[in-house]
């Protein structure tokens, strides 16, 4: 949990740590080409390992091993043969960023009156965890380039001083009594496999789990909450239903035209003249009328970009940090039957840092084989404990107007999607598999109707259907793929669609 | 005007539902399950959403659907239970800019698109670094606000009614950002849509008329002047003009508007009322909106009358609990009141019993969707003739609803389905007599005609149900009532 005085405390001492930490890097213990990219090295490596470790005293620790220092200093062989001792890792920070701090300084030839010296140790204990982790979330750049920099009077300046920082009590407001929720349907998953999720930066050769800021407003503290979007169960959702439906209308997606195809499992592409520009009233009609499944997702269908009834939410993951969020939806009661306070719900739970861990990966090369090209490679990928429950919900926009027909498919969807029930990355190798009750509605809503009524619906219409697949492509440059072939500049045509 | 006349008959419905009929100043706050796609320049409205709703609700249809082929001309105004105001000769909505957690941060979401390249056949090259199949991974800026505010003059039971359909707000919230976990509705002691502390809430037209909006008397440095649409839907930059546009703070705890947030929650009461004694030992103010609110709800006198009566009341309540009153008998107000230092402000009254029709007040809020309907009255409405409190001109049985729905509009919702076919049904012109078997059997003691209704849609695109027939029967003491909906003649395979 962080505030912003914990940050403003947090940022400078941990930029001096770490530019203690990279100024002990044995650099003699390293190969030419990692000294010359150890910039970038450090930058990728500070994300995985805070993220991976669980203290402040455990981060610089693995910092450490990764990069040859030795943090309690001691006696070693120099290069030019001789021995040489160095004391333990310590900072020098400007007095005016540890006003109010408790810590016990070392006596340091290099130490100026404004400038104190710590043991990295001592150090490590001033350090916020969680404001760490949210720095360098934020950007690990700002504080390698620190680090590598060279001491500078600017330093005492370049950072908010303590005692400008603002007022460490957060903002809290309390939760409403009476509140409206949003029309919708809800089901809790349980993750049965680990759940992996790509976070949107790459960090070297660890994948790490997808993260987001997340404030509480009945606290006022920030979280780094790991996060499974909306848009990922949304393009899984379609996936399945773009399946479905070419199930159902006895045709493989390979052999729908390319755009057809594209539009039903990514969507579409918005194109020049895309923007209802050329309106196609009757195909709009069409197509709603005739594919259910395009009128829960929509898309861009020859030209004509249209909106699904589908609102996909962020699953929320059930976690200390999201005690808040799902509290009411989950409705937790004590032994007795009583309902929980949010405060007892909040400590019952894990915090989302217990709930993630690192699998560890290999791939081998193989070389014993003649023909062997493969790269061997080690790997990391975070992902979410087996057992961790998410809480998921979904919406069909203006539920009071959305015919049975519509209803009926996304009912027969989520059979589907409980069947397979895989969601995020890694499939192939067990991750993301879960287990879930059936979607059930909100407050004020009726349940879904029967997936029985679309299926006998699409049984009546399969020819109709499989007509307007195969043949509700057809626009001006549609063979885009056999053009690309056949023109001079296929290649650039093919990029520009046309 | 085409779009226009096609789409009358709805607009008009929409105009009678959701133009507000009790109208008081609210606080409407979202508890925001995701961060929201934020642009500081052009901060989230709530009209917009408001409006999908009631498009949704009265055409059973996608609203891109059904402004599809609505020229710019015509520019349509969705009816939404919030007040306007003049300003600057535009009609601006009584309703603020979204104003976020004063804590919030702004940060960056990824959207990430791929091209399912298992699922395209050809025998050629695809090129996903760009082109039709291009990979996406597109940042969109978020601000990670937990709460949204939005301050609006309205009816409040119509808002709550339409906000329980809105999942999200802003860019993308059909995907996760803005996803809305919880809507709460306030009644705002604080008049602040349009203006607060005199600083902008919301874009308003750049006016310099001396009056409260006038952008020379705002606070400076708490605007700044940009192009904006001022009505909604507000993606139509065509009917942009010269606005000031407010600049929220943003993750700073020093601004202003913290010190407002801070300030109301540390006057809010937290726990039960300090002061426990009746309503005679108390010293009482009655906040405007009280006021305003008793002479919607209860009394239509003056303000000073309200006042007074409101005070009488007072001085002879009973506490009911944390923040709330009882007045005596028979009226029994209920008030809601918060402390401030040694007083309680009464903030919200409410009849305690169900009003009598002669105790109800006569509308009392402005129409607020005159305008536009005024500017098209000379077209050709859709005419609804009253009888006996029904509409249209037969009376239209379930049955022929549920025919209608299932042969003509299978995506129609039942409320609105029946809605159109009264309209429909009302423009009908007589074929004949019904010469069927099946139900002159059913109904021997019916008269059976067969009615067509009128062409809906252009020469070229009939919509489904233009031309559908349907049998009217009529009987002795009865009215003609509408018994079935058959499908229209079907003259090419794309017209329906």
């Amino acid at each position: 949990m962080t505030s912003r005085a914990q940050l403003a405390q947090t940022e400078p001492l941990l930029s001096y740590l770490v530019r203690a930490l990279v100024r002990r890097i044995d650099r003699a213990a390293m190969s030419a080409a990692r000294v010359r990219d150890l910039q970038r090295e450090v930058m990728d490596a500070l994300y995985p390992i805070a993220i991976s470790t669980r203290t402040v005293t455990q981060f610089a620790s693995s910092f450490a091993d990764r990069f040859c220092v030795t943090l309690p200093g001691g006696a070693y062989d120099g290069t030019d043969g001789r021995e040489h001792t160095a004391a333990p890792v310590y900072l020098l920070v400007p007095r005016v960023y540890t006003t109010g701090l408790r810590l016990v300084e070392m006596e340091h030839a290099r130490a100026r009156p404004e400038v104190a010296c710590y043991r990295w140790d001592v150090a490590c204990k001033a350090i916020d965890f969680e404001a760490l982790r949210m720095l360098i979330h934020e950007s690990p750049a700002a504080i390698v380039t620190f680090a590598f920099a060279g001491d500078d009077e600017s330093d005492a300046t370049l950072f908010a001083p303590i005692a400008g920082a603002p007022e460490a009590a957060p903002f809290t407001a309390p939760l409403p009594a009476q509140v409206l929720t949003p029309r919708a349907f809800r089901t809790v998953w349980t993750l049965t496999s680990g759940l992996a999720h790509g976070g949107d930066q790459s960090r070297g050769n660890v994948v790490l789990f997808r993260r987001e800021r997340r404030i509480d407003p009945t606290t006022g503290q920030e979280h780094l909450v790991p996060l499974f979007s909306g848009n990922a169960k949304r393009g899984i959702l379609r996936d399945i239903g773009g399946g479905l439906l070419c199930q159902a209308g006895a045709v493989s997606p390979r052999e729908l035209p390319p755009r057809v195809a594209h539009a039903l499992f990514a969507g579409g592409t918005i194109e020049a003249g895309a923007d209802g520009a050329d309106v196609d009233l009757a195909l709009r009609r069409r197509l709603r009328d005739l594919l259910p499944f395009w009128d829960v997702f929509g898309g861009v269908w020859s030209q004509q970009v249209m909106s699904g009834l589908l609102r996909s939410h962020d699953p929320v993951i059930v976690c200390r940090e999201n005690a808040w969020l799902v509290h009411a939806r989950l409705a937790p009661t004590l032994p007795d039957g009583s309902p929980m306070p949010l405060d007892a719900f909040r400590a019952s739970l894990r915090p989302a840092d217990d709930l993630m861990q690192l699998r560890f990966a290999t791939r081998m090369a193989d070389r014993d084989l003649a023909d062997a090209e493969g790269v061997q490679m080690i790997w990391n990928t975070e992902v979410l404990l087996p057992g961790t429950q998410i809480a998921d919900s979904f919406q069909l926009a203006g539920l009071a107007g959305v015919g049975a027909l519509s209803q009926s498919f996304v009912a027969y969807l989520l059979e589907e999607f409980r069947a397979r029930a895989q969601i995020g990355a890694g499939n192939a190798r067990g991750h993301g598999q879960f287990a879930c009750d059936p979607y059930e509605s909100g407050p004020g809503e009726a349940p879904l109707p029967s997936s029985a009524i679309y299926l006998a619906w699409i049984a009546e219409h399969r020819e109709e259907v499989r007509a307007l697949l195969l043949a509700g492509g057809k626009v001006a440059g549609d063979d885009v793929l056999a053009g690309a072939k056949k023109k001079r500049g296929g290649a650039r045509a093919a990029a520009t669609g046309t | 005007m085409t779009w226009t006349v096609d789409n009358l008959p709805w607009l008009r419905r929409a105009a009678a539902r959701y133009r507000p009929q009790r109208s008081e100043p609210l606080r409407v706050r979202a508890w925001l399950r995701s961060p929201i796609a934020w642009d500081a320049s052009a901060p989230p409205q709530l009209e917009g959403a408001l409006q999908h709703v009631v498009v949704r609700r009265e055409t059973g249809r996608m609203p891109d659907d059904v402004f599809a082929g609505c020229t710019r001309e015509e520019a349509p105004d969705v009816p939404i239970p919030i007040l306007d105001e003049r300003i600057g000769g535009l009609r601006i909505a009584r309703a603020s800019a979204g104003w976020p957690w004063p804590d919030c941060r702004e940060g960056t979401r990824y959207r990430n698109k791929r091209a399912r390249l298992d699922a395209i056949g050809g025998a050629g090259r695809v090129t996903v670094s760009g082109g039709m199949f291009k990979s996406l991974h597109i940042p969109t800026a978020v601000l990670h606000t937990p709460i949204l505010d939005f301050f609006v003059h309205g009816d409040r039971a119509q808002l709550e009614d339409l906000l329980a359909e809105i999942p999200g707000l802003g860019r993308d919230h059909t995907r996760g950002p803005g996803g809305v976990e919880r809507w709460e509705v306030t009644v705002d002691p604080l008049d602040r849509a349009l203006v607060h502390l005199g600083r902008p809430m919301r874009p308003l037209p750049r006016v310099e008329d001396g009056s409260r909006y006038d952008h020379r008397a705002f606070v400076p440095g708490s605007y700044e002047q940009a192009v904006r649409t001022t009505r909604a839907p507000y993606w139509r930059t065509w009917l942009a003009s010269l606005c000031i546009v407010p600049v929220i703070p943003v993750g700073d705890p020093t601004s202003w508007w913290a010190d407002v947030v801070r300030g109301e929650h540390a006057a809010a009461p937290q726990t039960e009322p300090v002061n426990e004694a009746p309503g005679a030992r108390v010293t009482w103010e009655i906040a405007l909106a009280a006021v305003e609110r008793y002479r919607n709800h209860v009394e239509r006198v003056s303000p000073e009358r309200a006042r007074s009566t409101l005070l009488w009341h007072l001085r002879h309540a009973r506490p009911m609990g944390a923040a709330w009153w009882e007045g005596p008998g028979p009226l029994s107000l209920q008030f809601r009141a918060e402390t401030r230092g040694d007083t309680l402000l009464v903030v919200d009254v409410t009849p305690g019993r169900p009003m009598s029709t002669d105790e109800r007040p006569v509308a009392p809020t402005p129409d607020t969707t005159t305008d536009w309907f005024a500017a098209i009255d000379d077209l050709p409405a859709a005419p609804s003739p009253e009888r006996s409190g029904a509409r249209g001109r037969f009376f239209v049985t379930p049955y022929a609803v549920r025919r209608y729905r299932e042969r003509i509009r299978p995506r129609l919702a039942e409320a609105a389905a029946r809605d159109e076919l009264i309209d429909l049904t009302t423009r009908g012109t007589v074929v004949g007599p019904y010469v069927g078997t099946g139900l002159r059997a059913a109904y021997p003691d019916l008269r059976l005609e067969l009615w067509r209704a009128p062409r809906v849609g252009t020469k070229r695109q009939h919509l489904a149900q233009s031309r559908c027939r349907f049998v009217v029967g009529y009987g002795e003491g009865a009215l003609p009532q509408v018994i079935t909906v058959l499908p229209g003649v079907k003259k090419r395979s794309d017209e329906r």
